[in-house]
């Protein structure tokens, strides 16, 4: 029998669409019902807020940049005020590390739950959605009794944190942690045995090992493609240099492996909260840091929600940095997306997207390349060897990245 | 594998209290520290103006009418305040408190958004 | 817009429809280039600690069925056409409610190059929710008052209530204008 002559046809989906609760635009080419090509269109939430940042002093930009997104705002916010405080030359007092700490491991559980319950409304399971944002706002309770406000939380300041923890505090977190954990046993059991769930997931989106690196896929995507990737034990930064990860890595690649790895990511901030709380240090929670931050550059990696978060702040000794670069965890595992979908059921695409926990409002940076004065962008090999080169200069003792 | 496993959950919640707040009928309890619309202090005020610089949003101007005779005048726009806190912060007299502010503030107009605040001017004394 | 019916019926049906929008309006979310902190918390109101379907609110996902535009955000100018055209794709009459400070004024995006500062210099809008985020009780306090402000009628018939009539006289003259044809 001759091979029917199939027609191309081009769903497009977005910017305004119910599954997505953010801007985004998706052109999938689709065969039948089978995907054949994926196109993604960003930029719907770019505001411009890198640009910003050179008209804002030092302290507004620290709101600013919390404000990139409103799942991951600590993180953000903690990335900004540690480059800025490396550049600045200050010692943040030990107890304000420790309470960085615990805000974001707070933020991990509220983002992680978060997603699940997202994860589970696209698969069609409202059940579990409804039920998992339920117990999310236990977290949103904690986290607005310590800050004061229930998303953008602003516990950063230049040179430490804004609140302190009481007893009380303590006793109303040890409380919910205890709550959240039998109810995370729970969603575990049910993601990885419920039938009909795992219909949606087993199977789906399987990413393997080599793809992973290749793709440069990041945080717990890679990590449920058994890519041990996490800045919280490649460079510890801040607290988790007392307080060590366990990183739970995952080999089967798939969506359910990627529920799994989240969901057991909960249990070891549980583990972490705990043990900070345990011997939370005492003392001051912020030290002064003056207006003006000396000449310089510093990069700064963070591990957030979604992965790894990259600040680059440079200064130029006034009060106002001249440039603050940021890497954002989804742009990196977009491509994935679009890389997976392929071959899979015009129906799996929600789920796939939904598998990386996207974030398009950390998404949209923007870079834009002049051409026109000469400057032409450079190959992935001159980057390397400029790469190579810059660092050996400086004589910069890089962390030796984990690979493979 | 199994079937259902969110089963229990779902008809159990039948049979217990609904998790719903019943909000507007009955208002909701707020943490202490949970940051409402800003309230300014005019007695303590010195018009250093800090706040108005380190607010990341604008949100509030701080007007010197007659430095001498210490008469200041505050603008705050509630519409445009991302109730960060930096502001208090950043006030080293403690004129300004946020915590237990108002939050229901929505409106149907912009009007109750722009709040001015005056310190009437001190009477100078003529002092010989 | 003048339909066939007379005057107390027409008053009866103009009844009838502000009864049935209030008691079950149907919204549409839109995000126009937010933080993300406004969107959780308003998909958090419909979540069970919340649950805005207690007003009969049923989030929509076709701008078509819906009556409230809830929108977020500071309006990027890549979204700025999408915002218009969805406004223009809901049917009279409309409700827009802004969602947080930069959904009110550009908030801590003002004078950013790529944001118009605020949902009103896009679309007009009829209720408005400072805070960032505000609170999920917040939200449907604006709601609660948005709805509220429909129940009654405006004094003197301005905007709001000449939009209604004209709407509930569109409704009536549908049927008839159909059976003419038919
Ligand atoms: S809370 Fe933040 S945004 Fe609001 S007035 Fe104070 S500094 Fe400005
Ligand atoms: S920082 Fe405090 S003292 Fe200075 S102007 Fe503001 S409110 Fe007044
Ligand atoms: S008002 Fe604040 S929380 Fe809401 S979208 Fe804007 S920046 Fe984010």
């Amino acid at each position: 029998m001759q091979p029917q002559k199939t027609e191309q046809f081009t769903v497009p989906i977005g910017p305004q669409h119910p599954a997505l609760k953010e801007p985004s635009s998706f052109l999938i080419s689709v065969d039948g019902e089978v995907v054949t090509n994926a196109i993604v269109r960003l930029g719907y939430a770019h505001r411009g807020i890198e640009k910003a940042t050179e008209s804002r002093t030092y302290v507004q930009n620290l709101y600013l940049l919390e404000r990139i997104c409103g799942i991951c705002s600590h993180i953000h916010g903690t990335a900004f005020a540690m480059g800025v405080e490396r550049l600045a030359g200050v010692e943040v007092p030990p107890r304000a590390q420790a309470i960085r700490l615990i805000i974001a491991e707070l933020e991990r559980i509220h983002s992680h739950m978060l997603w699940l319950g997202v994860g589970a409304h696209q698969g069609g399971f409202d059940a579990l959605f409804m039920f998992s944002w339920r117990d999310r706002e236990t977290v949103m309770d904690l986290l607005e009794s310590i800050s004061g406000n229930r998303v953008n939380y602003s516990a950063n300041v230049l040179g430490g944190v804004k609140f302190d923890l009481t007893a009380a505090h303590i006793g109303d977190i040890l409380k919910a942690l205890d709550y959240l954990e039998e109810r995370t046993h729970h969603y575990l059991k049910v993601v990885t045995t419920d039938a009909s769930f795992l219909q949606r997931t087993r199977g789906i989106g399987t990413m393997t090992r080599h793809q992973a690196e290749v793709l440069g896929a990041i945080g717990p995507t890679a990590r449920a493609s058994g890519v041990l990737r996490d800045v919280r034990i490649e460079a510890p930064y801040g607290a988790y240099v007392d307080h060590p990860v366990t990183t739970i890595t995952d080999d089967r690649g798939d969506l359910e492996a990627r529920f799994a790895v989240r969901i057991k990511e909960l249990f070891e901030s549980y583990r972490l909260i705990r043990e900070v709380l345990d011997d939370l240090p005492p003392g001051d929670i912020k030290t002064r840091v003056k207006r003006k931050i000396p000449e310089g550059e510093a990069a700064f990696r963070v591990e957030a929600p979604r992965g790894e978060l990259f600040y680059f702040i440079k200064s130029d000794g006034t009060d106002i940095p001249s440039r603050v670069k940021v890497r954002t965890p989804t742009i990196c595992n977009m491509t994935s997306v679009v890389k997976l979908a392929v071959g899979h059921q015009l129906a799996d695409v929600p789920m796939i997207l939904a598998g990386i926990d996207p974030c398009f409002s950390c998404n949209d940076r923007m870079v834009r390349v002049n051409r026109n004065n000469g400057s032409d962008g450079w190959t992935w090999e001159q980057l390397r060897q400029h790469g190579i080169e810059y660092y050996k200069q400086r004589s910069q003792d890089y962390d030796p990245l984990v690979v493979g | 594998m199994k079937f259902g496993m969110m089963f229990k959950d779902v008809s159990g919640a039948l049979f217990k209290k609904p998790f719903t707040e019943n909000y507007p009928a009955e208002p909701t309890e707020t943490p202490d520290r949970l940051r409402g619309s800003l309230v300014w202090d005019p007695d303590s005020c010195t018009g250093c103006g800090l706040c108005a610089r380190d607010c990341p949003a604008m949100a509030i101007e701080i007007e010197v009418i007659d430095k001498k005779a210490k008469h200041y005048q505050m603008t705050y726009h509630i519409d445009r305040c991302t109730f960060c806190g930096q502001c208090v912060e950043s006030c080293n007299q403690g004129s300004l408190v946020m915590e237990g502010g108002e939050w229901e503030l929505a409106s149907l107009s912009r009007e109750p958004f722009t709040e001015v605040g005056e310190r009437p001017p001190l009477v100078v004394e003529e002092t010989e | 817009m003048s339909s066939n019916l007379s005057k107390p019926w027409q008053a009866a049906l103009d009844q009838i429809t502000t009864w049935a929008r209030i008691n079950s309006p149907w919204a549409i979310h839109f995000n126009s280039g937010s933080c993300n902190g406004c969107d959780i918390e308003i998909l958090a109101t419909l979540t069970p600690r919340y649950d805005l379907e207690r007003f009969g609110i049923k989030l929509q996902g076709s701008p078509r069925h819906a009556d409230v535009l809830i929108c977020t955000g500071p309006v990027s100018r890549q979204a700025r056409e999408r915002l218009i055209r969805t406004y223009e794709q809901m049917h009279e009459p409309k409700f827009v409610v802004a969602v947080g400070a930069c959904a009110l004024s550009g908030g801590i995006f003002q004078g950013c190059y790529n944001v118009m500062d605020g949902v009103e210099n896009v679309i007009p809008v009829d209720a408005y929710i400072p805070g960032c985020p505000p609170r999920p009780e917040a939200i449907i306090d604006g709601i609660v008052k948005l709805l509220g402000s429909l129940q009654e009628p405006p004094a003197d018939e301005t905007d709001a209530g000449e939009t209604i009539a004209a709407a509930a006289g569109e409704i009536a003259a549908a049927p008839h204008a159909g059976s003419e044809h038919g």
